[in-house]
């Protein structure tokens, strides 16, 4: 009898070291659960499907529904253009394209994320089910607007606020209908893919604002400096050198900007330095990461080997060769607009407005920032000035709208990839009461002038026509 | 507010009853032991040994030794009766009760024990005045009750008197009360939750949860006056887990986020009644058995003669699984054996013949020979476990087997052992089994990636963390992504929709139960009682261990289920029947 009781007092102390244990087990493995297993494995769709049941709506700014819960079921824009347009941006519920607002925000769409005071405060409410609603930036109409006038062509738009930074429209082609993502089915190559954010795009002759701006900040600058451009000889051994044969003859820097002379910025390239040029390129962002949001964007890179000048002068009008980098996204772009319209001020970007709990209260509310201040004002007033003779009397025409200034510069990289080059047109409207940056980016094609500053110009005529209504 | 908002709502009130129902029993649990286990070297009444002194003829009596259902005698300190005397073993010989029947047996050969003069080998009965000698020491076995029998009268026993009587019986009116809300309040919400289309099985869920719920009433007040004591802790255990577990099953059938409750069809109404009418079906007849299995346990002694019927039965049972059985594919195990209409899982049964046999084979301290017979049989048991091959019950019984093994005959050394051994054969299950081999190796990769051997635990994962800490309330949650989730992984649901409290809850319910099992361990009156009450709140607690281990990724997954909680007629029969003789043998120490 004894024995029995010493034996069971044994068993009794290794039972309860197990029921410790387990228990301790059961919240270690909740928490790793919590913290590590869904961003390592993703969750699966029918938990997924369960936990948007009641999820909250997204809006945009004008009040389109973009992504709603209706009985159980995640469903989005009835306008089906729209839907497609903002596709990538908003993403789908079973996060096919995990860079998105539906994924990204999820904790806050499904209220699963919510400190337990609040929570308890929606249980008495009866809305402890419900998540918060988001509300972006963008316009719907804008984003149909830009969405429209890409047409058939693959590429990007993005339009922003210049001096709020809000993202008003941020459209990527190929897109695919909501259906089709959630379902998976009827891919299309990069249908899924967001340019605006994820795409990494040579500037092509863009990038002169860069260089311009960079040159007129060095020591070196000379506002009377001329340059003989003497078409397809390069400036220096394997430098850069003119499409065409003719050349533009004797070139200012203005005149250069606006027939986007590769012989006149290749050899003021050579002028500022690559160590000049490169600082130039970081003030407005570049080699820094860049976030929209919750929303990863994906870095603009540049680097120039030292010592080489036919290498630095083809970085200087946007075309990187050989070992060196040059590429940035259409936001960057948008953003590098903004900077110059702006007095020389790049805003933080933001998609997201604000969020709305189930009691109807705002939080997390859209605070405008300065990201970056590349330039001085003086200085961006001189750039800005040259974009708006670009769109006035250079390769830009096409980007002008009735009644407006409008500035910009084109760009028509090369790829070695594919037979057409990309056509790119970073401007903005200036205006104080539509401060507007724009980028655009079209794929495969043939010249910036004739393909994106148009784009530019349809995009700028709807948001004014916006404010006329 | 919808009934789904309501049901968010309800699961603080869930957290605080299911926490507050397991901490007041599991606190009653252990205060009862604390206090019982000063006073359980009880020594049983009306018999003893009388320890004589001198020699020849000219004997007299010099102290009265106190007997307990299993008496040790030997010179080794653990002994209850210790003899100081070269000539006696450590652990010399052991004088037990059994079958209503007192039984002397020497330990081994080498301790030689006379009855009356006559060398002793096999267990002997005893009588009143027989003369057991140890060594030098002559011990006269006095029994009262027989001396009074024999003088033309009864002894007369104040059972009042007894110590155990003196203790306090564990309080558990509050866990009653709120037992009561927490199954009217759950019930009426899952009521509530079958709208729209869902609303015919209304009336039947209606119907299944009040029978449930007059039952438990029932039976709490009704049991006590058949069976004393009555052992409410447990009871209470048993009826909170399989209320979880009828609330559960009958959600889970009922709720399905893949079937919009607008356009319900007539078909699947019909599934779902069928479904939750299996489960309940074998819920009622297990309370149905419960009095009836509980009063013969405690009152006659049926089981003792089933014993020699349960060692032949139990291989039997898994040899008919392995010849007739078919079943699911998935888990490399066939354990299903269709009879007519029913479809029945014998292994489940086949645990409670073990236990039973189990404590046949140790309701002493065997002899060496006993021993070895018992391996030979458990082997023989666990090899065609093995065949079946049924990991779930392996990892279930083994450990089970163990502590009643080192429980009843404190062979430490042994027991080490057999887990050396059963570790080797774990390995050699590994090497043979590509079962095995698919889930240890879904276990190690659970936290890098996705794949078929280990989606089952990882989504299960993925819905403990979505309960957080109160859950998603009743209906909320989303077993539509967890493959099993009813039987398996209910655990994972049970965490979704009530939270991780609830869940840790669970595991207290279940360590009070093995803590009422262990005080009925102590406290009953004979070897094979103790034997079996041990046995079978062992296995509660191992397999509620091993389910809850191998949910949360703490230990590979073995397909074992939560006992009372989980799908399955079979089980949840098996295991009330189990409960039912648990109360029985708790209930016996007065009347044996």
């Amino acid at each position: 009898m004894k024995q029995l009781l010493r034996n069971l007092k044994v068993i009794l102390i290794i039972f309860s070291v197990l029921t410790v244990a387990l228990l301790a087990g059961i919240v270690v493995q909740q928490n790793r659960s919590i913290n590590s297993l869904q961003s390592a494995v993703g969750e699966n769709k029918s938990a997924l499907k369960s936990r948007y049941a009641q999820a909250g709506s997204i809006y945009t700014a004008d009040g389109q529904v973009l992504a709603q819960s209706v009985d159980g079921e995640r469903v989005y824009s009835d306008d089906e253009e729209l839907a497609m347009a903002a596709s990538q941006l908003v993403g789908d519920y079973t996060h096919n394209i995990s860079n998105t607002i539906e994924t990204l925000y999820q904790g806050y769409l499904t209220g699963t994320e919510r400190n337990p005071f609040y929570q308890l405060l929606f249980d008495l409410s009866g809305k402890g089910l419900e998540g918060d609603d988001v509300y972006l930036t963008l316009d719907s109409r804008l984003e149909k607007a830009a969405y429209e006038a890409l047409g058939d062509l693959n590429g990007s738009v993005v339009l922003l606020n210049y001096s709020t930074g809000a993202v008003l429209a941020s459209v990527s082609k190929p897109a695919m209908t909501m259906d089709d993502i959630v379902n998976y089915t009827n891919l299309v190559d990069t249908g899924l893919f967001n340019r605006a954010l994820s795409g990494a795009y040579f500037p092509g002759s863009a990038f002169k604002i860069i260089t311009s701006s960079a040159w007129i900040n060095s020591d070196n600058y000379d506002p009377d400096l001329t340059v003989l451009c003497q078409g397809s000889t390069p400036i220096v051994p394997n430098g850069v050198m003119e499409a065409d044969g003719e050349g533009h003859g004797e070139v200012d820097l203005s005149k250069a900007f606006d027939v986007s002379c590769n012989a006149f910025f290749g050899t003021v390239g050579i002028d500022v330095g690559s160590e000049q040029l490169i600082e130039m390129a970081e003030a407005f962002g570049f080699n820094q990461p860049l976030t929209l949001d919750r929303l990863q964007v994906t870095g603009s890179k540049i680097s120039i080997p030292a010592d080489d000048d036919a290498v630095l002068s083809w970085v200087s009008i946007g075309q990187p060769v050989g070992d060196s980098e040059l590429t940035l996204s259409p936001l960057h772009m948008a953003l590098i607009a903004a900077a110059v319209a702006n007095n020389g001020v790049m805003p933080q970007p933001h998609i997201v407005s604000y969020l709305s709990n189930p009691l109807n209260q705002s939080y997390m509310e859209m605070k405008s920032s300065t990201l970056y201040t590349p330039l001085t004002s003086e200085l961006a007033g001189e750039v800005k000035a040259l974009m708006i003779d670009e769109v006035e009397n250079g390769g830009g025409a096409n980007a002008a709208v009735d009644g407006y200034q409008v500035g910009g510069k084109t760009g028509t990289p090369e790829l070695e990839n594919q037979e057409g080059n990309n056509a790119i047109f970073l401007g903005f409207l200036d205006s104080p009461n539509y401060p507007l940056a724009i980028a655009v980016v079209c794929e495969d094609t043939t010249f910036a002038a004739e393909k994106a500053a148009p784009i530019a110009s349809a995009v700028f005529s709807a948001a004014v026509s916006l404010g006329e209504d | 507010m919808t009934p789904q908002g309501l049901a968010y709502l309800a699961r603080y009130g869930f957290t605080l009853l299911i926490a507050a129902i397991s901490m007041l029993l599991l606190r009653g649990a252990i205060r009862d032991l604390r206090g019982r286990s000063k006073t359980n070297l009880r020594p049983v009444r009306g018999r003893y040994l009388l320890a004589l002194g001198g020699n020849g003829s000219n004997l007299y009596p010099v102290k009265q030794l106190p007997l307990f259902h299993t008496t040790i005698l030997g010179r080794g300190h653990i002994c209850d009766i210790r003899i100081h005397d070269e000539q006696v073993g450590l652990r010399h010989a052991v004088i037990y009760l059994y079958d209503g029947l007192w039984y002397v047996r020497p330990m081994s050969d080498k301790t030689p024990v006379l009855l009356n003069g006559v060398p002793v080998k096999d267990p002997v009965p005893l009588e009143n005045k027989d003369m057991v000698q140890v060594g030098r020491s002559q011990l006269l076995y006095v029994d009262q009750e027989e001396a009074a029998a024999e003088a033309g009268g009864t002894l007369y026993a104040d059972r009042s008197e007894d110590m155990l009587e003196l203790l306090p019986q564990v309080r558990t009116g509050g866990a009653w009360f709120l037992s009561n809300l927490l199954m009217l309040g759950a019930s009426l919400l899952l009521l509530l939750l079958l709208d729209e289309g869902l609303s015919p099985l209304r009336r039947p869920y209606a119907a299944i949860f009040a029978v449930f719920y007059i039952l438990f009433n029932l039976y709490y007040f009704a049991l006590p006056a058949l069976i004393k004591p009555f052992e409410r802790t447990a009871y209470l255990v048993f009826a909170n887990l399989t209320f979880l577990g009828l609330l559960l099953q009958a959600r889970l059938v009922a709720i399905n986020i893949n079937y919009s409750n607008a356009d319900i069809t007539t078909d699947r109404l019909n599934d779902i009644l069928s479904a939750i009418n299996s489960q309940s079906t074998a819920l009622f007849l297990g309370f149905l058995l419960l009095p009836v299995i509980a009063v013969i346990v405690q009152r006659t002694r049926l089981l003792e003669m089933l014993v020699t019927a349960c060692m032949v039965l139990s291989p039997l049972l898994l040899i008919i699984t392995l010849i007739l059985g078919r079943g699911k594919e998935t888990n490399g195990a066939s354990l299903w054996l269709t009879i007519g209409p029913l479809s029945v899982q014998p292994t489940e049964f086949a645990k409670l013949t073990y236990l039973i046999a189990l404590a046949g084979f140790f309701k002493n301290r065997p002899p060496l020979k006993q021993q070895i017979i018992f391996a030979g049989w458990a082997a023989a048991f666990f090899f065609l476990i093995m065949l079946l091959p049924d990991l779930g019950s392996a990892m279930i019984l083994l450990p089970t087997t163990l502590v009643v093994f080192v429980v009843m005959t404190s062979e430490y050394l042994l027991t080490f052992l057999v887990m050396l051994a059963s570790g080797a054969a774990g390995t050699l299950a590994y090497a043979l089994f590509p079962y095995v081999r698919n889930r240890i190796s879904g276990w190690t990769t659970l936290w890098d990636k996705v794949t078929a051997n280990n989606e089952q635990i990882v989504f299960g994962l993925q819905a403990i963390g979505r309960g957080a800490l109160f859950g998603r309330g009743l209906g909320n949650g989303s077993p539509e992504s967890v493959a099993l989730s009813h039987s398996d992984m209910v655990f994972a649901v049970v965490c979704e929709e009530f939270g991780i409290i609830v869940g840790m809850s669970l595991v207290l319910l279940y360590i009070a139960f093995w803590l009422r099992g262990a005080k009925a361990t102590m406290q009953v009156r004979d070897g094979f009682s103790s034997s079996l009450s041990l046995g079978i709140a062992t296995l509660f607690f191992v397999e509620a261990a091993v389910v809850i281990g191998g949910t949360t990724g703490l230990i590979p997954l073995t397909g074992a289920t939560l006992p009372f909680i989980a799908s399955g007629g079979s089980s949840l029969l098996a295991k009330s029947m189990m409960v039912a003789v648990f109360l029985g043998l708790a209930g016996r120490h007065e009347s044996v």
